[in-house]
């Protein structure tokens, strides 16, 4: 199992790199958009817009990636698939490759908004990244079954967002509750129960997809 | 005994029940109750002008008695004089000696037809002296001595809420009988993915319940949202309890959605349970997290007291007691109308493709 889930992220990569422009795509939306925050801001941003401009984006991006049209989409790869891989290990690997992609999405979106929107201190800016990460992960496991669905239903993004913003909102509301402690100097560990909540909620949904997913893919 | 009687049956009483409800939601009167305070000073006196709500100053006019109470000790200090003007103003000066601790305090206004009456800090008064507080005189007279009233069957008012106790009865069952649909919903779209042959008719259970929750759930938003203008000032605010009714309502409206975009109907069938239980699910771990993290408003969450302590009232139980039953025994009756409604037509569009 363990060597069919390796295989499978490899697999996953391996076609993010053949199809170049998906992941390319996905990196100049996150740049542009934040671009575009800078823009719009005109300059340096106060610390509240500042931390609600990076959670958005991150949303938008974590949206974006969740809903590209997977490699394995194809009919004849998801007939090939059926016959080799058990449902369960499939969702995983997806879930993994997905929060592989937002953990470096979000480095660079933390990146790009220190050059253009102004930058905390190394060590918030490090927390941040944290939270960033995290949010991004527990993303990803929502996202993942989601994008599932409504790949299944033959609708493109806009019934992935229909579906999971109502779902993503309370993990926003975390986030942006601990981006707000972190931006005001709160130490870590009085707001550390908000990452792990978003860790529970990682394992909850991500478990919840893995009971479900095998039902999705039989047909 | 006979399946139809029995259907019939408890039809009848939900709309009893809710014809009951709506008669004692909209006759019952409110109790009296003080509104407003006005505080002015002129020389060694200290006056107040309390406002009541269906209050009858007038008809006790020589028994009614005012006092203060310290919100730290509780021991009471009685007004010099008081002056009735109408059933619902009424004049009370005090002296208060001046090494009188800085205090809020809280009015009670006694009398033999309403009992007692408090206001929270109706009266702030800041002491001239600054010296160490001396024993002074409190009356004689502690609170279980004053005028009961006797049991009258009105609603009991509330500070801010005043006559919109009403919407209790509307706004709260409206969930209750949500929540009640959207388990019915999800237990058969569960069982729906068991794979049996029973599936269609699960599946259009789970269909037919969610959307008559998904009705109550409106409900529910527009009711709140009435109340929420009355006693918080607006439409609409951003609390986690609120947060979480919306983002209920979009989620089995974003399920209903996913239902249209699917044309096989085997697929819709998976596709919808898989979602609608994958919802449920992280609805119930949000809904039970996320108020902890932020403070709340609403009752019921984040040290506000809910309703409990007021439904010890026996007439807001007659009321609210009967009107959740009555409500969920109309939304179960609309979910079997509905899904008669359904099978009905898919029997139609079957007939027609032969």
């Amino acid at each position: 199992m363990m060597k069919g889930l390796v295989f499978l992220i490899r697999y996953h990569f391996k076609m993010e790199l053949r199809n170049a422009h998906s992941i390319s795509s996905l990196v100049l939306f996150a740049l542009a958009s934040v671009y575009t925050a800078f823009q719009v801001i005109q300059g340096e941003a106060k610390p509240e817009t500042w931390n609600a401009m990076a959670w958005l984006i991150l949303l938008f991006t974590s949206f974006n990636s969740a809903s590209r049209p997977m490699a394995e989409d194809n009919s004849s790869v998801i007939t090939y698939l059926h016959w080799t891989v058990p449902p369960k290990i499939l969702i995983v690997a997806r879930t993994l490759h997905q929060s592989l992609i937002m953990t470096a999405l979000s480095t660079l979106v933390l990146f790009a908004m220190g050059i253009f929107l102004g930058s905390l201190n190394v060590i918030s800016m490090l927390h941040f990244l944290l939270g960033l990460v995290i949010t991004g992960v527990a993303l990803s496991c929502i996202l993942t079954l989601v994008a599932a669905i409504s790949a299944r239903a033959g609708a493109g993004y806009g019934l992935t967002a229909v579906l999971g913003l109502p779902l993503i909102i309370p993990i926003i509301l975390i986030s942006t509750s601990y981006g707000t402690d972190i931006i005001s100097e709160i130490p870590l560990e009085e707001t550390f129960e908000n990452i792990l909540l978003l860790c529970a909620i990682s394992i909850g949904s991500g478990t919840l997809g893995y009971i479900l997913f095998p039902y999705l893919w039989r047909s | 005994m006979n399946r139809s009687i029995v259907n019939t049956i408890w039809k009848l009483a939900g709309i009893a029940l809710l014809i009951y409800v709506f008669c004692m939601v909209f006759l019952t009167p409110l109790g009296p109750g003080l509104l407003d305070s006005d505080k002015s000073e002129s020389g060694e006196y200290i006056g107040i002008t309390l406002k009541g709500f269906n209050t009858h100053f007038t008809e006790d006019r020589d028994n009614i008695r005012v006092f203060i109470k310290s919100s730290l000790k509780g021991k009471l200090i009685e007004a010099y004089e008081t002056d009735v003007i109408s059933d619902n103003t009424l004049d009370a000066f005090f002296i208060l000696p001046d090494t009188l601790p800085s205090n809020s305090w809280t009015v009670l206004i006694n009398s033999k037809t309403d009992g007692t009456l408090p206001l929270v800090n109706a009266l702030f008064h800041k002491t001239a002296h600054l010296g160490i507080p001396v024993d002074y005189e409190f009356a004689k007279i502690s609170e279980s001595d004053l005028y009961k009233r006797e049991e009258k069957f009105q609603f009991p008012f509330q500070p801010n809420i005043i006559e919109s106790i009403r919407n209790l009865m509307l706004h709260v069952p409206m969930w209750f009988t949500m929540f009640f649909l959207m388990g019915i919903g999800v237990v058969n779209s569960a069982l729906s993915l068991g794979g049996n042959e029973k599936r269609v008719i699960q599946d259009d259970r789970a269909v037919s319940a969610i959307r008559v929750g998904l009705l109550f759930g409106v409900l529910g938003l527009i009711t709140g949202s009435l109340w929420a203008r009355f006693t918080w000032g607006a439409w609409w605010v951003n609390d986690p309890q609120l947060n979480g009714a919306m983002v209920t309502v979009l989620i089995y409206s974003g399920y209903l959605i996913l239902r249209f975009t699917v044309t096989s109907e085997e697929q819709r069938i998976k596709i919808s349970s898989v979602y609608s239980i994958f919802a449920f699910v992280i609805l119930v771990i949000l809904l039970m997290v996320l108020p902890r993290f932020n403070e709340s408003l609403h009752p019921g969450k984040g040290g506000n007291p809910a309703f409990s302590k007021y439904d010890l009232d026996n007439s807001l139980r007659f009321a609210f007691y009967p009107a959740v039953i009555g409500w969920i025994l109309l939304g179960s009756w609309l979910y079997t109308i509905s899904l008669r409604t359904r099978r009905l037509k898919a029997k139609v569009q079957k007939l027609k493709e032969y």
